[in-house]
C-alpha cells in the first residue's frame, strides 16, 4: 500500500462526490443546492490539485489539466453565485447558470477519476 | 542532479505548503458563514462568503481592518480568535517555505539552463560554441564579434568569468551558462545537434578537458568542425585521432614562426601579420644567427630544440625545473657556465612568468645586447615585459585565439603560408612590398565569397559576362585610382587555390577571396560589387542605357 496514492486517490474521488452532491437535483431550485456542498467541492478539488502537482508522467498531467478545468469551472460558478448576490436577487435563471457550470466541473472530475483508476489498475504491482 | 528532475521536485515540494494554506483558509471562511452574527439594526445575520473570504484574507495576511461589515457577535469573535491563530502561523509557514524553494540552488540553475538552452534553440544564424572564457577565449570573441559572421555561444565553469562576459554587452547577445562543458547534456543545451552549429571551440589548458569535449561533441554530431587546443603536455596527436578537425597547437606555432624568421625574416613577418601583427619588418624581425640560450623545459622545450638543430643553430639547453628554479633568479654564475657572454639570443621559456622576467633580466644584466625572446603565459604581465625592452613576445594565449579565429573566418590564410613557405626571398620581399606600397603598413586581413549575399551584383553579373580581378581593383572609376586591396589568394569551388592571383584571373561564383586591404577601400569594392549599375560602369566603362530617350534614336 502507498500512502501518498491513498491520500490523493481519497482527495481526487471526494472531489468527485462532492461535486456530484452539489449537482444533483432540479437545475434552477435553490434549495436543492447547498452553498457549502459548493465551497467544500472547490476546497477539495485545490488540495486535489495541489496533489497531482510535480507528477512527472504523461498521465500525471493529464490529471493535471482536468483539475484546473474543475476548478476554473466551480470558481465561475462560485463567483457567478456571489456576484448576482452582492448586486441583483437570484432567479432561477441565473441559478442555472451556477449548476451548468458545476456540471461541467462535474464532468472534469469523471474523467479525472476514471484516468486515476485506469491508471491504478494498469500498474502490475 | 539533472536539471528537469529538479524543476519537479520544486513542484512537490510545494505541495505541502499550498494544502496548509488551502485548509487553513477554507475553514475559517466556512466557520464564519454559519455563526451568527448581528446586523447595524439589530437583526440576526450571517455573513456572506464573500464577507468571509474578505476577513480571512485580511486576518491572514496580518493586515487587520477590523470588523467588516458590522461588529461582530461574541460567537464570530470567537471564530475570529481561532482564524488568527490557525491562518497567520500556516500564511507564514507556506510563504516561508515557498520563498526557501525558490532560492534553491538546484531550483535557480534548473531556471537558467532552461532560459540558456531557449536561447540557444531560437538562434537561427550559423553559431559557434567555445568552451571557456578563458584570456584566449575573450580575444577569439572580441574577433568573431567584429566579424559578425557567425552568433557565439559560451560555456564555462567558472561563474565570475561568466558574469564578466555578460558585463562586456556584446552584440549580438552571447547566451552563456555556467556549466561543466564536458557532460553531454550541457553540450546538448548548448546545441551541439543543431545544423546551425558549425564549430565547437574548446581552449582550456586541461588536455584531459579538451579530449573530453571533442570527443562528446563528435560523437553527438558527425558533421560538426571540431577546434581543440593541444595543452602543454602532449601534442595533438590523440586530439586528431578522435576527430578534431583542427588542434591549435601553440608550441608548434611559436616553433613555425622561430623557423620562418631564421629563415627570412619577409618570411616571418608576413607570417606574424597573419597571425595578428603589423606588416612591417624592423631590426627585431632579424634573428641573431650565433650562439642560443634556451632556457625551457618539457615539450615547448622539444619544439624549440627540433626548429633550431633543423636550422644548424648552435645552442645551450638549460632544463628548467623546481630545483633549478632558485639558481635562475639569483645565481648569475650559472648563466656564465652557460655561455651567455657569448651568446647571441636568449629564449626564456618557462612556463611560469615570473621565472622568464627573471631570466631575461639576469641575461640583460650580464649581456646588454644580447637578443631575447620570452613566452608570455599571463596577458596581465604585458607591461613587465615591454618595460624589459624584449625584442620578441609570443603571448600564448594571443596566439591560440588567432590561429582559432583564422581556422573560423579566414581558412585560406594557412594556404597562404603554406604557399609562401616555398617562395624565394627575392619573391617574399616583392610580395611584402606589393601589400605594404599598395595598402599600408597594418592592413586588413579578411576572407569573402562570391556568393548572392556577399557580393550579389557581381554573383548575377558573373552568370553571362566573364569578369577579371584587375577590372574590379585597377582603375575602376577611371580616375586613376586603384583600389588598396591586394587579393592573397583565390579559392575555387572545387578546393583549387591559386596564390597571389594576378589581374587577369576570371572570377567565378562561388569562389573565395583572401584580402589585404582597408576599410574605406573595402567599402568601395563592396558597394562596387554590391550594385549592379556601378558594377556595370566599372566593366563596360560607361553607364548602361536604362531606357532610350525619344529625341536620341538610335
Amino acid at each position: 500500500m502507498n500512502s501518498e496514492k491513498v491520500i490523493s486517490g481519497f482527495f481526487i474521488i471526494l472531489a468527485l462526490t462532492l461535486n456530484f452532491g452539489f449537482v444533483i437535483g432540479d437545475i434552477d431550485v435553490i434549495a436543492y443546492h447547498s452553498v457549502y456542498e459548493l465551497v467544500a467541492a472547490i476546497v477539495v478539488n485545490l488540495i486535489a490539485t495541489i496533489m497531482k502537482l510535480g507528477d512527472k508522467t504523461q498521465t500525471g498531467s493529464v490529471l493535471l489539466a482536468t483539475s484546473f478545468v474543475a476548478d476554473l469551472q466551480l470558481i465561475a460558478a462560485a463567483s457567478v453565485w456571489g456576484i448576482v448576490n452582492m448586486t441583483s436577487i437570484m432567479t432561477p435563471e441565473l441559478f442555472t447558470i451556477v449548476v451548468s457550470l458545476a456540471a461541467g466541473a462535474l464532468v472534469a472530475n469523471v474523467i479525472s477519476v476514471s484516468l486515476f483508476v485506469g491508471e491504478t489498475l494498469l500498474l502490475k504491482r | 542532479m539533472n536539471n528537469e528532475s529538479s524543476i519537479w521536485l520544486f513542484l512537490r515540494k510545494m505541495r505541502a505548503p499550498l494544502i496548509v494554506l488551502n485548509i487553513a483558509h477554507a475553514l475559517p471562511v466556512i466557520l464564519l458563514t454559519i455563526v451568527p452574527g448581528i446586523d447595524a439594526q439589530g437583526n440576526p445575520a450571517h455573513l456572506s462568503f464573500f464577507d468571509a473570504m474578505y476577513i480571512v484574507a485580511y486576518t491572514a495576511t496580518t493586515i487587520g481592518f477590523g470588523e467588516i461589515p458590522y461588529p461582530f457577535s461574541y460567537p464570530q469573535r470567537i471564530v475570529v480568535f481561532l482564524t488568527i491563530y490557525a491562518t497567520v502561523p500556516a500564511w507564514l509557514y507556506a510563504l516561508g517555505s515557498i520563498i526557501a524553494l525558490l532560492q534553491d540552488k538546484m531550483f535557480i540553475y534548473a531556471l537558467k539552463m532552461n532560459a540558456f538552452r531557449r536561447k540557444v534553440r531560437h538562434l537561427s544564424q550559423d553559431f559557434i560554441i567555445i568552451c571557456g572564457y578563458t584570456d584566449a577565449g575573450k580575444l577569439l570573441i572580441d574577433r568573431l564579434t567584429s566579424d559578425n559572421l557567425y552568433r557565439i555561444v559560451v560555456i564555462d565553469k567558472n561563474i565570475e568569468k561568466i558574469e564578466s562576459l555578460q558585463s562586456e554587452l556584446y552584440m549580438p547577445s552571447i547566451p552563456a551558462i555556467v556549466a561543466d562543458a564536458s557532460m553531454t547534456d550541457v553540450l546538448k543545451s548548448s546545441g551541439v545537434q543543431s545544423p546551425n552549429c558549425k564549430f565547437i571551440v574548446t581552449l582550456f589548458d586541461d588536455d584531459q578537458l579538451n579530449l573530453k569535449i571533442s570527443v562528446r561533441a563528435r560523437i553527438l554530431n558527425e558533421n560538426l568542425e571540431i577546434i581543440a587546443r593541444s595543452g602543454v603536455k602532449h601534442g595533438g596527436e590523440n586530439l586528431t585521432n578522435i576527430g578534431v578537425n583542427h588542434v591549435i597547437d601553440i608550441f608548434s606555432i611559436i616553433a613555425q614562426r622561430i623557423d620562418f624568421a631564421l629563415k627570412s625574416p619577409y618570411l616571418f613577418n608576413l607570417l606574424s601579420w597573419v597571425q595578428g601583427g603589423n606588416l612591417h619588418v624592423s631590426k627585431s624581425d632579424v634573428l641573431p644567427t650565433g650562439k642560443y640560450i634556451v632556457c625551457s623545459r618539457g615539450r615547448f622545450g622539444k619544439t624549440i630544440q627540433n626548429t633550431l638543430d633543423k636550422n644548424g643553430i648552435d645552442y645551450t639547453y638549460l632544463d628548467i625545473n623546481k630545483e633549478i628554479h632558485e639558481k635562475v633568479s639569483s645565481d648569475q654564475d650559472f648563466f656564465l657556465e652557460a655561455g651567455i657572454l657569448g651568446a647571441s639570443c636568449i629564449i626564456a621559456g618557462t612556463n611560469d612568468d615570473a621565472i622568464n622576467l627573471s631570466i631575461i633580466a639576469t641575461a640583460r644584466a650580464l649581456n646588454p645586447t644580447i637578443f631575447a625572446i620570452v613566452r608570455e603565459n599571463e596577458l596581465e604581465e604585458r607591461s613587465l615585459f615591454s618595460h624589459l625592452r624584449v625584442d620578441k613576445i609570443f603571448v600564448l594565449d594571443q596566439i591560440a585565439a588567432l590561429d582559432g579565429y583564422n581556422y573560423i573566418d579566414r581558412p585560406m590564410t594557412f594556404n597562404f603560408i603554406e604557399g609562401i613557405a616555398h617562395f624565394d626571398k627575392e619573391k617574399l620581399v616583392n610580395t611584402l612590398l606589393s601589400i605594404t606600397d599598395k595598402v599600408n603598413k597594418r592592413p586588413g586581413l579578411l576572407e569573402m565569397a562570391i556568393n548572392k549575399n556577399t557580393m550579389y551584383a557581381l554573383s548575377q553579373f558573373l552568370a553571362h559576362t566573364p569578369v577579371t580581378l584587375g577590372q574590379l581593383l585597377n582603375n575602376p572609376y577611371r580616375d586613376g585610382q586603384d583600389l588598396e586591396i591586394v587579393i592573397l589568394g583565390l579559392m575555387r569551388n572545387k578546393g583549387e587555390f591559386i596564390l597571389l592571383p594576378d589581374d587577369s584571373t576570371a572570377l567565378h561564383d562561388g569562389d573565395h577571396l583572401l584580402f589585404a586591404t582597408t576599410k574605406p577601400s573595402l567599402a568601395h569594392f563592396k558597394t562596387i560589387v554590391n550594385h549592379y549599375y556601378e558594377l556595370y560602369y566599372v566593366i563596360h566603362d560607361k553607364e548602361e542605357k536604362r531606357f532610350n530617350l525619344p529625341w536620341k534614336r538610335v
